[in-house]
């Protein structure tokens, strides 16, 4: 249809998304036998399904500790990191009706940046820093919120600002930490740190974020069309009888806790907030009731598949974050060039 | 209970202090099946008087009653099933489909975590026929005209089921072909029993089509009435500042029409 090229493809949502369900089985089995290990595929579901079904043991308990302790918990952060960034970002994008947004917009990511240097150069934990993260992270959206609200409402273009005060704030206070940290090892830490990984992933990790993170997608998911209300912008939301400050505070409190939970488990990882949402645009078009679950689902195919990059690629690891812009920015500049999305 | 939409006493000051209201003590009543036009120049709070109207501001003092109820005392979402509120909207920062766009009417009826069903889709292509845009369903509204974009709001409210329709300047900006096509379409509402205020720029329109007339000015209605009784010279030149005679005009054409003049005091003004 001539009108489809002007936005993107608007390819059918349901076959799409059982072929991407499909695509992230097959990634996540990529994604478990491959490193320095390199496990069979047919091992790592025979593995697997052991945990559930009463199999006879063939492997031996390395092969198992590999796979459970290590591989699993990183590939289970990685699909909720990827989807819980995509999926947030693209509820923000629409809540601020602007597809330049990203879930970081209320220094989410900054305010967990300066927690994490705190706790780096503090304790020196891994547990302490994905917890101030964590709480830090959330502390910059409630000071970003509350610095917002004039008059019991709080305007977009207020959010927005506020939310680069809280940001630039937050942002200098992490310099002014990693000037100060010890320039051989805590300074070194900080940066890593900054730069994301999945490496500190852990079973305990995905027990405690991993609920958390879920219970966030799912209520986005859930309000999905009423996204497309807000993106409509605030009065004709209202005139068609939307609460709009109560949708609203649901889509930050979320897409927050789930940013601040991918933050902790996983550093700043950016680029996938902003980008898949896009992508995801380019393929079913703008209405958050076919976007969201797509982009839910791409995100976490695409760091997962990443991640498995960034950890196998090299002798060392490369830092995630720096991948995630270095894979994604020829896909990204590929679509964007065949097909016009309409914005 | 009385159908239709009837303000009594409304007042309104983004300050909150009525002193320096926008408007004060308007009174009104739109009948169904009728189109009342509201006429005044620019700035002098039409809008902020529709938006009142339907309950996006709270006015200061005064009630606006929809089939007898106090919208102050409703939910949104009851208010918006009764009452359709069509924009002075620029268009959507994402190219959204025109019939995703209308079934966003819907809204009131579903609850938060529900999507339109096949019925409401159903509901939704009718409100598009009604209209007349069936064929730009598909069309990604960043990609319509002007008329297409007022047409597809219209539909849009349309879809909440309303029996009142609050239309503000729904002919700006537009040329003299769309602007026929939106009245044809908004006369259509009417003669299906709807009660409809609109605000227009062009006093000619409330001869095409209005019922009553009331002109704001001043924060206040200072004529309401017929279009005969309401558009004359002198109320024209006191609302625009300008010189106009309204005349009939037959030909075919059967109606009243205004002519403003360039030229300033045509005739000497009454004070």
């Amino acid at each position: 249809m001539q009108s489809n090229k002007e936005t993107g493809i608007h390819l059918n949502p349901v076959k799409l998304q059982v072929f991407l369900v499909l695509l992230l089985l097959g990634v996540s089995v990529a994604a478990l036998m491959a490193g320095q290990l390199r496990i069979h595929p047919y091992e790592v579901v025979r593995i697997l399904l052991s945990g559930i079904f009463p199999i006879e043991k063939t492997w031996s308990p390395t092969l198992e500790s590999v796979l459970f302790d290590v591989r699993l918990p990183r590939l289970l952060a990685g699909l909720l990191v990827g989807a819980g960034l995509s999926v947030s970002g693209a509820a923000f994008q629409g809540l601020f009706r602007n597809p330049l947004v990203s879930p970081h917009i209320l220094g989410v990511s900054a305010g967990a940046g300066l927690g994490a240097a705190l706790a780096i150069l503090f304790f020196g934990k891994i547990f302490m820093v994905q917890l101030f993260s964590f709480l830090f992270g959330l502390l910059a959206v409630l000071m970003t919120y509350s610095l917002s609200r004039v008059y019991r409402t709080t305007p977009v273009l207020m959010l927005v600002l506020s939310g680069m005060i809280v940001g630039a704030l937050f942002s200098a206070a992490t310099s002014l930490l990693k000037y100060i940290a010890d320039p051989v090892n805590q300074m070194p830490s900080i940066v890593f740190w900054m730069l994301g990984s999945l490496n500190n992933a852990s079973n305990k990790d995905m027990i405690i974020a991993g609920p958390v993170m879920l219970a966030g997608i799912t209520v986005l998911l859930l309000i999905r069309w009423r996204i497309n209300l807000l993106a409509m912008g605030e009065e004709e939301a209202r005139s068609l009888g939307i609460d709009t400050g109560r949708i609203r505070a649901v889509i930050i409190v979320c897409a927050t806790i789930i940013a601040a939970s991918a933050v902790s488990i996983s550093g700043i990882i950016g680029w996938i907030g902003l980008v898949i949402p896009h992508i995801g645009r380019i393929l079913v078009g703008p209405d958050n009731k076919k976007l969201l679950p797509v982009a839910t689902l791409i995100g976490a195919i695409y760091l997962v598949v990443v991640d498995t990059i960034a950890r196998t690629a090299i002798e060392s690891e490369i830092p995630i974050g720096i991948l995630t812009a270095i894979v994604g920015a020829p896909i990204f500049a590929y679509l964007l060039r065949k097909n016009r999305s309409g914005w | 209970m009385q159908n239709g939409l009837r303000i009594e006493g409304l007042s309104f000051s983004y300050s909150g202090n009525l002193a320096d209201a926008v408007f004060r003590g308007v009174d009104l009543f739109v009948e169904p099946g009728s189109v009342f036009c509201l006429l005044g120049p620019n700035g002098t709070g039409k809008s902020t008087l529709l938006k009142c109207i339907s309950g996006l501001l709270h006015p200061g003092q005064g009630r606006v009653l929809v089939h007898g109820n106090d919208i102050s005392l409703l939910r949104a979402a009851d208010v918006a099933k009764e009452l359709g509120y069509v924009p002075q909207s620029q268009m959507s920062a994402f190219p959204f489909l025109v019939e995703d766009i209308v079934v966003m009417g819907r809204a009131p009826h579903l609850n938060i975590f529900a999507s339109p069903s096949a019925r409401d889709i159903r509901i939704a292509r009718d409100s598009m026929e009604t209209v007349g845009i069936v064929a730009l369903a598909k069309r990604p509204c960043t990609t319509l005209s002007g008329g297409e974009w007022q047409l597809t709001l219209i539909a849009r409210a349309l879809a909440q089921g309303p029996r009142i329709m609050v239309l503000d300047e729904p002919t700006s900006h537009l040329d003299m072909g769309n602007q026929m096509k939106i009245l044809r379409v908004v006369q259509g509402l009417a003669e299906r029993g709807l009660a409809i205020i609109m605000a227009s720029h062009f006093p000619d329109h409330a001869f095409l089509l209005a019922s009553e007339v009331a002109i704001l000015n001043h924060g206040h209605i200072v004529q309401q009435g017929s279009p005969d009784k309401v558009i004359t010279d002198d109320n024209m030149r006191d609302t625009y500042g300008v010189d106009t005679k309204v005349l009939y005009i037959g030909e075919g054409v059967d109606r009243k029409a205004c002519f403003p003049s360039l030229r300033n005091r045509l005739q000497p003004s009454k004070d």
